[in-house]
């Protein structure tokens, strides 16, 4: 069951979903270096080379790749037939996925009908969740404003660009790590089960494999895009309900959650919570919480992708489509219906789902190790940037012309990457050719005037 | 000399540019997230009260292996009790300026709170000169 064919970096995510670029079909573009929030990408040799360290696993370079060169790889094993003793555990995201035929009920249905021996919504992992970031709000231990740790991609940016708000972040461990750990006390016997978790992206994949509580792992992960047609393909078979029969919707909560704001509502902190939605945006929030603007602020509710998990970047549908869908069928239930029968004697065997170590942060911003050398690079860096036009054209293959210079000073490009500069170089070298354009002659026919 | 950024009076809708840039120079050498904090805080509430109270002024960022020091120099109406001014709560921003969100009394107070080393001078009807310090050293033990 161990994924093959890796490209050698990252082969220690067994289970899980790699990011992987198809060499052939990448014509060295530029679109992903620009839509990268931790500049992880450069193009090189004319083909987009990522840096993990510094990637985050937020799916924007998926996303906006127009030669669908960005891919993900899954575990090659074949995900329908080798799950027969295989427990799969829904993310909330995947109930928005397959349209108005099917209400989650028969979703559920349809992942055992597919082979699966069960599938779980991730319910009580929910209310865990929520009852554990209950109490650490208002235990006094949180440092304002307290930062929702929930989707994992907004916890690789922190580690990654905001370090200084490491304190901040919820040290609760994500819904489905409880789930998992949840499942495994359920099913615990001579055979352990097998707990696969279907992923509406790339960061919850990454996440699902490398649990940061004990028994909090998955076996696998896998997109909702690999199983949507055999799925589809039952539900298709099945008849078309128009009214959900009694107890068909899970309540809101549990539907909501993959809608921005539904967090903060199960939470009970609707007013009360700083909403915001897209990587780019939660970066903007971050700033101001790094400046010390928001210790007013509660609670902070923050999803890496637009529109939340519905807007992950494995999903099927379009996620404002979804939104809808989801929205429809919310109507019948009412949120203060929630509960979970059970959860409670989970609280009081001491299980309180805290992280087993605080997160630490990620150098990846960092120029060197030694801060006289990070010092020296930083004035060169301010040097050889002066040299580059300042239109971020990409043309050099990093992301600005900051990024040139840094790349540069750090050895990984030359100046002459920059195609201003090897233009100006070109004229210098052969004043007397004729036609000669480009800065010199322009600065000639000034000088004539 | 690590940085200089000139800070426009009445600019509101570019505070923080100054401290954005600060913040990230700072990350790109690796310092400790508790000395980056601190120094964003403060940067910030300095490059704020050049905006609300003077006609323009100068941010300028030292640093060395002991401490970030930080340098604000600004051409303004000056501060006539600096005492009074670092009192937590004392403004004397104008309505509109509270009304945008600045000018709660916080800002001083909070430079001083953020910061190892705070000097202040200032001439009335001339301007204002704010220095201060961030220690790396000492920081760091508190951050562990």
């Amino acid at each position: 069951m161990r994924p093959k064919s890796r490209t050698g970096e990252e082969a220690e995510n067994p289970g899980g979903v790699l990011l992987t670029l198809k060499e052939d079909r990448c014509v060295g573009c530029t679109h992903c270096i620009r839509v990268c929030p931790t500049e992880a990408i450069r193009v090189r040799g004319g083909k987009a080379r990522r840096t993990p360290y510094r990637c985050i696993d937020c799916g924007e370079c998926l996303r906006v790749c127009p030669w669908k060169a960005w891919t993900v790889e899954t575990d090659p094993s074949d995900p329908v037939g080798e799950k027969s003793h295989a427990v799969a555990v829904l993310d909330p995201a995947v109930f928005g996925q397959f349209g108005n035929r099917a209400f989650p009920r028969s979703i559920l249905q349809g992942f055992e009908e597919i082979g699966f021996s069960q599938a779980r919504e991730m319910r009580e992992g929910l209310f865990l969740y929520c009852r554990a970031v209950g109490r650490y709000l208002s235990s006094g231990r949180s440092a304002p404003p307290a930062i929702s740790s929930d989707c994992p991609a907004v916890v690789q940016l922190v580690q990654v660009k905001f370090p200084s708000l490491l304190e901040n972040l919820i040290p609760v461990a994500s819904p489905f790590e409880i789930m998992a750990r949840r499942l495994r006390k359920k099913f615990q016997g001579p055979r352990e089960p097998e707990l696969w978790y279907i992923v509406p992206c790339l960061a919850k994949a990454r996440a699902a494999t490398e649990a940061r509580i004990p028994d909090g792992a998955y076996h696998r992960a896998v997109p909702i895009l690999d199983l949507y047609n055999p799925l589809q393909a039952w539900l298709h078979g099945q008849e078309k309900k128009t009214f959900p029969e009694p107890g068909e919707i899970p309540p809101v909560p549990d539907l909501e959650w993959a809608i921005p704001g539904g967090q903060s509502r199960a939470l009970g902190l609707g007013a009360s919570s700083l909403l915001v939605d897209g990587v780019k945006e939660v970066a903007e929030v971050l700033e101001l919480a790094e400046n010390g603007l928001l210790e007013a602020v509660p609670f902070i509710e923050a999803w890496s992708c637009r529109g939340g998990c519905l807007g992950g970047s494995l999903n099927v549908r379009n996620p404002f489509w979804a939104r809808y869908e989801l929205s429809s069928r919310m109507g019948a239930n009412d949120a203060s219906d929630w509960d979970f029968p059970g959860a409670g004697e989970a609280g009081e065997d001491g299980d309180d789902y805290f992280l087993e170590h605080s997160l630490s942060p990620r150098a990846g911003m960092r120029l060197d190790e030694n801060l006289q050398v990070a010092m020296e690079k930083l004035r060169r860096i301010d040097e050889v940037v002066k040299k580059f036009p300042g239109i971020d054209c990409g043309s050099c293959g990093s992301p600005s012309c900051l990024a040139l210079a840094e790349d540069v000073v750090q050895g990984y490009a030359r100046e002459t990457d920059c195609i201003r500069v090897l233009k100006e170089m070109k004229t210098v070298e052969a004043p007397t050719e004729k036609g000669a354009s480009g800065k010199r002659s322009f600065k000639s026919k000034r000088k004539r005037r | 000399m690590f940085a200089e950024f000139e800070i426009q009076g009445q600019d509101f809708k570019r505070a923080g540019e100054a401290c954005f840039e600060i913040k990230n120079r700072l990350k790109r050498l690796g310092l400790s997230p508790g000395i980056i904090r601190r120094v964003a805080t403060a940067a910030y509430e300095a490059e704020v009260n050049v905006i609300v109270y003077a006609h323009k002024g100068t941010l300028r960022v030292n640093l060395d292996d002991q401490c970030v020091e930080v340098t604000v120099m600004d051409v303004g109406p000056g501060i006539p009790d600096i005492e009074q001014a670092m009192q937590v709560g004392y403004s004397t921003a104008p309505p509109y300026v509270k009304q945008l969100g600045y000018g709660s009394g916080m800002g001083l107070p909070n430079i001083k709170k953020n910061s190892d080393w705070m000097e202040i001078q200032s001439e009335v009807n001339r301007g204002t000169t704010l220095r201060f310090r961030v220690n790396l050293n000492e920081t760091q033990k508190q951050d562990r």
